[in-house]
């Protein structure tokens, strides 16, 4: 009995299958232009290549609430850099209100509303705090994505996508837009687009969230030329901060002494 | 007769896409062919939540969590129902959650006094009676039966149960 076909019955069965697919349109388009990664690269080795400098970032974080409202959260940092060991971030702003140091001997997260710090010793380069605070004590350093040498390596990693969308306007500067995806994450940079090719802006979208919530920085006030006085890296308690300890990734609990 | 069969196979599998597609908890076991759809979503909702947690610092000790979520579990259905009934009212509605949560807020307090929590258990707000005191020179918050060292658990604040010594 012939009724129907295989083909048919296995249209069928797709059709009803299908139903219960959730719609995500994602072309499986591997596509990388050169000209996107190389202006990547440019940037990434002339921001590697900057002796010190100091930035404004505005970071916009993406929620949903537990009633399924979208909230975005802001968060202002001022950076500042002196390769290869000094690094100091001050945040302001809703979820956070944080100042973080490193001096290339100790690092230092400071909570100026609680009046509390912590101080923990750390690696002697900026690359190797940066990979201790993130694997030892789960913290997260502002931009530090686009600090490290190698950060160009880290970026494309396993990308199979990656666009020149165009050019915009971000803050005055004409800004070359660049998109680039890869397993789980999307990731659009605008690159400055002068002599000087700095990161304008910088959106990391997670791809793996049905709301494709997205993290977003944007870039201003660029100095690297900026006036640094090396002991602003250290953290000098001021009276009534209390010491406390980080809860370390790699021990569970604190442990009293 | 070919053309009968066909539309009686065919209607059949069009009321399961329905039901599929409309009341994904109602579908019959064997619609769930779909691993990859349950496994995306629950990814997904587990993303969020993670992020969420790790942004907002809310990361509780296992057995806290459990006990906070039976008791809070009625309370949110309520919330959620007046939201659902006073969607026009919005001040009247945002009134009404946040004196739940303040509500919820203050039964999980309660509870977090009076149950002697595991060492190592970490919340991110202090039950709301502490006192502050030192012991060898170390500030703990003692709150109700349990103590509480202050740390911070990547970029947030967070209290740490601890036994004094």
């Amino acid at each position: 009995m012939n009724v129907l076909s295989y083909r048919e019955i296995s249209v069928l069965l797709a059709l009803a299958l299908s139903a219960g697919v959730p719609t995500v349109i994602r072309a499986q388009t591997f596509t990388v232009d050169p000209s996107a990664t190389q202006q990547l690269k440019q940037m990434t080795d002339y921001l590697g290549s900057l002796k010190q400098f100091s930035v404004h970032t505005q970071v916009t974080l993406e929620d949903v609430t537990d009633f399924g409202h979208r909230v975005d959260l802001d968060v202002s940092a001022s950076i500042i850099i002196k390769r290869p060991n000094k690094l100091l971030a001050k945040r302001k702003g809703d979820p956070i209100d944080q100042t973080f140091f490193y001096n290339g001997k100790t690092l230092t997260l400071y909570n100026p509303g609680d009046k509390v710090y912590a101080t923990e010793p750390a690696p002697e380069t900026i690359e190797g705090m940066l990979d201790y605070a993130r694997e030892s004590l789960d913290l997260i350093v502002p931009a530090a994505d686009l600090i490290y040498p190698n950060a160009y390596d880290l970026l494309v990693q396993d990308i199979d996508f990656a666009i020149v969308v165009g050019k915009t306007v971000i803050n005055g500067k004409t800004c070359s837009h660049l998109l680039f995806s890869r397993p789980g994450v999307d990731f659009q940079v605008w690159v400055a687009d002068d002599s000087k090719p700095l990161p304008c802006k910088y959106v990391v979208t997670d791809t793996g969230n049905p709301g494709l919530l997205s993290v977003t920085t944007v870039m201003s006030d660029w100095n690297l030329a900026p006036v640094i006085v090396d002991n602003e890296f250290t953290f000098t308690p001021p009276k009534g901060t209390k010491p406390i300890e980080f809860i370390r990734l790699d021990t569970i609990g604190i442990t009293t002494h | 007769m070919k053309y009968i069969i066909k539309i009686a196979v065919f209607i059949p599998l069009a009321a399961l896409m329905f039901i599929a597609d409309i009341t994904p908890n109602l579908a019959p076991p064997y619609l769930q062919l779909f691993p990859e759809a349950v496994a995306w979503t629950d990814q997904g909702a587990f993303l969020v939540s993670r992020r969420r947690m790790r942004r907002r610092g809310v990361i509780v000790g296992a057995s806290v969590e459990k006990r906070r979520d039976a008791q809070a579990s009625s309370q949110q259905q309520q919330q959620e129902s007046t939201i659902a009934q006073e969607q026009t009212a919005t001040a009247k509605q945002q009134a009404a959650t946040a004196q739940q949560q303040a509500a919820t807020a203050k039964q999980q307090a309660a509870t977090a006094e009076a149950i002697l929590l595991p060492e190592g258990t970490v919340v991110t707000t202090l039950p709301p009676t502490c006192t502050p005191m030192q012991v060898s020179g170390v500030e703990y918050q003692h709150c109700g039966v349990n103590y509480y060292r202050t740390a911070f658990q990547g970029n947030n604040l967070v209290y740490v149960t601890t036994h004094p010594e």
